[in-house]
């Protein structure tokens, strides 16, 4: 799997004024790749994952997986890669109350197939600690419990690019190790990690780090990467 | 539609059980109103194009009543028990211009062993009776023996094949289609038979029958006949009478069935305006308070499309089964009223064919699930082309 991004600008306007949140970023990401994306509040992190994810088509610039480019598929096949190959945990995320956290995750299962892996969802589940809320409806979870069932579901149809937008905004010390370590083995595996966190706890298992700052995006050569 | 999408439409149907059994009710009653509007209306027109095919006569002369309705005495909510001279049938046939007239005896019975209601009896001379003949001919092709009556097709029969009025027997030969009128719920016999009824009345001590006076004379006239003229002639010769031109006939009845039509629709109308406007705000409601679901599902690869389902799906299905309850409901008012129309509005009431029915009804299914889902559609759109990193952000 190749994630190639190139020249990514995503403009807003704003009172009038257009800006760019993400300004002329190249990224790029191979299978096994960890990549964190480390910058503070409001500098574009969570616009340019939704560009790279196949949620929001970027104002110029061009977002290839394995040399397709994402945003010249049409909404049903950009749907279906989403689906397949794009396990995407946004910022914030909800599931649907009137369904358990099982039946949640296995609606990304199901969704382009008939047959669910139930001890595939049993395990992720127990990797995530949250093995005891299968049955349980959303409205009973706490916020990282909820956070948890969203990896879950991102992870369920063993995607081969993982995108994690803090996902461990509030999760514990420990959880949060749990969810990097998770990310960890599974890059491992072969699986490319894109996560953006303020998350120090997450450095630690990536090889590769970017910077974004102001809509820019820098690689970062040495105070944080293992590079 | 994709499994999941149904699962997600069932499921979402049970989030708000009352909002949602609410708007099954509305739909229902829309749905309801709509159906029986439309089958009271076909059953009005097909009642009258009956009445008048059988009732068609160019005039009609009856005793005159001082609160007479310009109607066909028949479907007076009451009969009159005032008689005309005898010698009148003579006199009108040789009146110039009247090319054929027939007397008629209208009575009731006070009991009979058939009905729990008084039943109206009509008489007719079967010699040159031209109104209620024909249509006795459809199903009765015989002569009429004297004591032998014909039955209207509300009146029970029972195996012995005989029904006893003033507790004399007369043998039934014939029981007639549906009219949708009063005539569902009347006996039919010939003046042979009408006599021998009328001695039986008398011999009970009952007075009110004047033996061998008519109720009204029907009579049909000249192309080039002049109706003023042989009303006039009629008016002449015989005091407390009564001429109704054929144009008359049906003018009160004709009225009243055009008011309440008018009333069933405004209703139907009114009904299904809230309905629409019921499910159109609950769903953009319901829509906009989940905007954060419908992100999060086309995170997981749910299409724009897939969206759409859902949103309309749950539309569907609310107004689905409100409508399948709404026309079950709506056949069965229909159905029951219809006594009710005939007695009390007495206006000719007749269910069309069952293949105009089943039109009607197949019709009424389509109207509120294509209005429920239309109302859906805007939002569904709106829904599809949801923008999913603000829904996100959105809070709930
Ligand atoms: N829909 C929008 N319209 C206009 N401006 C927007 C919109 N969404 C985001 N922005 C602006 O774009 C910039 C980047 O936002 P983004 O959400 O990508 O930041 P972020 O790095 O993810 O921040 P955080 O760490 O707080 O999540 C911010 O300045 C934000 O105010
Ligand atoms: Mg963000």
């Amino acid at each position: 799997m190749i994630l190639n991004g190139n020249n990514i600008t995503k403009e807003y306007t704003r009172r009038g004024e257009t800006f760019p949140a993400v300004n002329k970023a190249d990224f790029f990401a191979w299978s096994g790749d960890y990549t964190v994306i480390f910058g503070e509040s409001g500098s574009g992190k969570s616009t340019l994952l939704n560009a790279l994810a196949g949620i929001s088509a970027p104002t110029s610039g061009s977002i290839e997986i394995d040399g397709q480019p994402l945003y010249s598929l049409d909404d049903e096949s950009l749907s279906k890669l989403r689906n397949e190959r794009i396990g995407y945990i946004p910022q914030n995320t909800a599931c649907l109350p009137v369904f358990t956290v099982t039946e949640n995750i296995e609606l990304a299962a199901s969704l382009y197939k008939r047959r669910v892996d139930k001890d595939q969802v049993k395990s992720l589940l127990k990797k995530l600690g949250i093995e005891h809320l299968a049955d349980e409806y959303p409205a009973n979870l706490s916020g990282g419990e909820l956070r948890r069932v969203s990896i879950a579901r991102a992870l369920v149809n063993n995607p081969d690019l993982i995108i994690a937008d803090e996902p461990t905004s509030n999760l514990d010390e420990d959880n949060s190790r749990k969810v990097f370590s998770l990310f960890g083995r599974l890059a491992k595996a072969g699986v490319a990690i894109v996560v953006a966190t303020h998350d120090r706890t997450a450095f630690g298992y990536s090889n590769r780090v970017y910077h974004m700052k102001l809509g820019s995006l820098i690689p970062d050569i040495g105070e944080y990467g293992n590079l | 539609m994709n499994h999941i999408v149904l699962k997600i439409v069932y499921a979402n149907f049970w989030r708000h059980p009352f909002r949602n059994i609410g708007l099954v009710f509305l739909t229902a009653i829309a749905s309801a109103t709509l159906l029986s509007g439309a089958l009271f209306s076909e059953s009005l027109d097909a009642g009258f194009e009956q009445l008048s095919s059988r009732m068609g006569a160019d005039l009609i002369v009856v005793p005159f009543e001082s609160d007479a309705k310009d109607q066909p005495i028949l479907l007076q909510g009451e009969l009159s028990h005032r008689t005309l001279p005898r010698e009148i049938l003579e006199f009108t046939r040789n009146i110039p211009g009247i090319k054929i007239a027939s007397s008629q005896y209208y009575f009731s019975s006070l009991g009979s062993s058939c009905c729990d209601k008084k039943v109206i009896i009509i008489g007719f001379d079967s010699k040159t009776d031209f109104t209620i003949k024909p249509w006795i001919r459809r199903n009765y092709k015989k002569d009429f023996p004297i004591g032998s009556v014909i039955v209207g097709s509300d009146i029970q029969v029972d195996e012995t094949g005989k029904i006893k009025f003033f507790d004399k027997e007369f043998v039934v030969v014939a029981s007639l289609e549906r009219m949708g009128n009063k005539l569902d719920q009347a006996v039919f016999a010939d003046a042979g038979t009408i006599e021998i009824l009328q001695k039986a009345a008398k011999e009970k001590g009952l007075n009110f029958i004047s033996e061998g006076k008519p109720s009204a004379i029907l009579a049909n006239i000249e192309k080039d006949a002049d109706f003023e003229k042989i009303s006039q002639t009629l008016y002449e010769k015989f005091d407390n009478i009564h001429v109704i031109p054929r144009k008359n006939l049906f003018d009160s009845v004709i009225a009243t069935a055009r008011l309440s039509k008018i009333v069933i629709w405004i209703i139907a109308i009114f009904f299904l305006i809230v309905s629409i406007a019921a499910v159109s705000v609950s769903f953009s409601l319901s829509a906009n308070e989940r905007k954060r679901e419908f992100a999060t599902l086309r995170v997981i690869g749910f299409t724009q499309k897939k969206l759409e389902q859902i949103v309309l799906g749950e539309s569907l299905l609310v107004s689905g089964i409100g409508t399948i309850i709404g026309t079950l409901f709506g056949i069965f008012i229909t159905l029951s009223f219809r006594i009710f129309v005939i007695d009390r509005l007495s206006v000719p009431f007749l269910l069309p064919n069952a293949v105009v029915v089943l039109l009607t009804i197949v019709a009424t299914l389509f109207v509120p699930s294509i209005i429920g889902t239309g109302a859906a559609y805007r939002i569904a759109k709106k829904i599809g082309k949801i923008d999913v990193y603000s829904a996100l952000k959105e809070e709930t």
